[in-house]
């Protein structure tokens, strides 16, 4: 089967007033149907960049160059109009910070029945039922009394849910979360760990962006570890959690509290990028003097891949 | 070292037609000096709540705070001014926490505004500043920027200097690291416990990831529904009371039973004097009906009557 969404070296680049920051710096990347490919990495990494720019939205003064294909369409030709057939009714957005995301002067009910007007449906008693079939699906109850609430009387836990909500209104095939579990707390994220379980079983593709690792590993087929804006590994759910290959990614697994909680030394720099070579040798133990040249993205015969010369 | 005895907090309500929220309800806390004690629970269980109640942020409805035996709500002015420089907060949110339109350098130093003589005699108070930044990691070029220039983990970095600029006996941490990183958690938190075991100082710190509390906690407390539920060492790994044994079950990735999450929070008790986790326990009884104490078993505190059977 043809993957849903193909990226090739896609390039996001910011320029300010002293330099140019590459945010997303050639990534190459595959998303097969009906699958759940969890990017994680730490702030600054470039994976919500890399989001917002497969769904063109990004702000204008940035250059994104590259390939995004969508069932065959290059989503860079298209016109904004053009886009925004696709943005809410194939491809829909999960942003994170509920709290910022959702209109506070319109109800919850109003804002969930907005892509489905959008997109699906027009009639207004329909799409209240669809609201409410929605308001149940994500377990807000009871979904008659909730639907007409503004977004300042429901908890955290609950907007996230509701912005889920929002996100498959428009019935999308596939489905981009950012940060879904942010600053929730353990039932909640349950909850909404669990809401994405059954997205998931609807058949909806989801690229989940986070640094929940636990989060990933509960809900991931495959695991996309971003650094610097490029791709460092991507494995299959199991073996990455079992042996992680790139010294980053065993980094990040260690900085677990269950794992003792060792952070990786030093932070992400933007200097790190222009000096060309690997980007991750300023904190990796296993630096060598080849390290000062790029590694290539090596792919193994299982579509497992890596970046780093260990595995060379 | 610091004590809370019968806190309470009531908050009235708002809008019209609610009644008014009790947040925290008679809480007997204690933080021995160089002790590291983990408060655990849901969002809204009250936890932050309290945490203010022991600094006297927000004054109690009822009960009172003995700090090295002085009661805190006897204090006033400057007395309690100067206790407070060994009671200090790291909230959730480091970039709220510090002013916008301060240098981050500025908002480090401002302890030894308020408390000039905290100074040790002699000592200047740029060396006092860099002494600070060294301890928590921050490059002096980072502190002369502004909060919105730096990341959220160096932000955290300098509101802990801020906090440890006075060498407090208490810091209360309020899920300092839940909008960070796993890596940057992994430092802040190591950093912490650094500065603990160099200054002595004792933690309160607030969380709801239990995997965390595992791995910093020398005590555990648990929260539901305003009151400290159960308590003492151990209590993730051996949990008793009902709520924290559904807790602890639930960070089990694999018993994942969604049905059960609808709710957490006490609404609807039958009377209003009966047990706050009546309505979710799957082990009530008649005599639930009415609100246990809180009993110790062992070196555990805990708050339901069906405990004897259990242990």
């Amino acid at each position: 089967m043809p993957p849903i969404l193909e990226i090739q070296q896609l390039h996001v680049q910011f320029s300010t007033s002293d330099a140019v920051i590459r945010a997303v710096d050639g990534v190459d990347l595959s998303i097969k149907e009906s699958e759940t490919l969890a990017i994680i990495g730490e702030s600054g990494s470039g994976k919500s960049v890399l989001g917002l720019a497969l769904l063109g939205l990004l702000p204008v003064a940035c250059t994104t160059t590259g390939i995004i294909r969508y069932r065959g369409v290059d989503l860079l030709g298209l016109s904004e109009s053009e886009l925004e057939r696709i943005r809410g009714s194939k491809i829909a957005w999960v942003p994170q910070n509920p709290s910022g995301a959702m209109n506070p002067s319109m109800t919850i009910g109003t804002q969930i029945g907005e892509p489905i007007f959008l997109h699906v449906e027009k009639n207004r008693n329909r799409i209240r039922e669809k609201v409410l079939e929605l308001l149940s699906f994500i377990r807000i109850t009871p979904p008659e009394e909730r639907i007409d609430s503004y977004p300042y009387s429901f908890s955290g836990g609950m907007l996230q849910r509701s912005l889920v909500a929002m996100g498959i209104a428009g019935l999308p095939e596939l489905l981009i979360a950012d940060e879904p579990t942010k600053g929730i707390d353990l039932m909640n994220r349950q909850a909404v760990s669990s809401l994405f379980e059954s997205v998931r079983k609807k058949g909806i593709t989801l690229l989940v962006i986070t640094h929940d690792l636990r989060f990933a590993r509960k809900l991931a087929d495959r695991i996309v570890v971003m650094y610097a804006g490029e791709i460092m590994e991507l494995r299959e759910k199991k073996s990455f959690f079992n042996s992680p290959l790139h010294p980053y990614s065993k980094g990040l697994l260690n900085s677990l509290p269950e794992n003792g909680l060792h952070p990786i030394s030093g932070r992400t720099r933007e200097a790190d990028k222009s000096e060309g070579g690997c980007r991750f040798r300023f904190r990796c133990a296993f630096a060598t003097e080849r390290c000062t040249v790029e590694p290539h993205f090596l792919t193994f015969p299982d579509g497992s891949a890596v970046r780093c010369w260990l595995y060379d | 070292m610091i004590e809370g005895k019968g806190l309470t907090k009531i908050f009235p309500s708002l809008s019209s037609g609610k009644s008014r929220i009790t947040a925290v309800d008679n809480v007997d806390i204690r933080v021995e000096a160089g002790e590291t004690l983990v408060l655990v629970g849901e969002s809204g269980c009250g936890k932050s709540t309290l945490s203010r109640l022991l600094l006297l942020l927000i004054p109690p409805t009822k009960g009172e705070v003995f700090f090295e035996g002085q009661n805190l709500a006897r204090l006033k002015g400057k007395d309690l001014r100067l206790l407070r420089k060994k009671l200090q907060l790291v909230p959730q949110q480091p970039q709220s926490a510090l002013n916008p339109r301060w240098k981050v350098a500025d908002s480090i130093c401002e302890p030894f505004r308020i408390h000039p003589d905290a100074l040790a005699p002699g000592k200047q108070l740029e060396e006092e500043f860099e002494k600070l930044l060294r301890l928590v990691g921050l490059e002096p070029e980072q502190a002369s920027r502004y909060p919105h220039q730096l990341s959220g983990g160096e932000l955290q970095r300098a509101v802990i200097a801020r906090a440890i600029a006075l060498e407090p006996s208490l810091i209360i941490c309020d899920e300092p690291t839940s909008m960070l990183d796993v890596s940057t958690q992994a430092s802040i938190i190591n950093l912490l416990k650094a500065l603990q075991r160099k200054l002595g100082c004792a933690l309160l710190f607030i969380t709801h990831d239990q995997e965390l509390a595992h791995a910093i906690g020398d005590r555990t407390a648990v929260m539901f529904g305003g009151q400290i539920v159960e308590e003492g060492p151990h209590v993730l790994e051996k949990p008793l009371h009902p709520f924290t044994r559904r807790l602890t079950s639930i960070s089990d990735p694999n018993s994942l039973v969604y049905s059960e999450l609808a709710g957490s929070e006490p609404q609807d008790l039958p009377s209003p004097k009966a047990c706050v986790y009546y309505q979710f326990c799957s082990e009530k009884r008649e005599k639930c009906l009415s609100n246990p104490e809180l009993r110790v078993y062992g070196d555990r505190r805990i708050r339901c009557h069906n405990i004897s059977q259990l242990a």
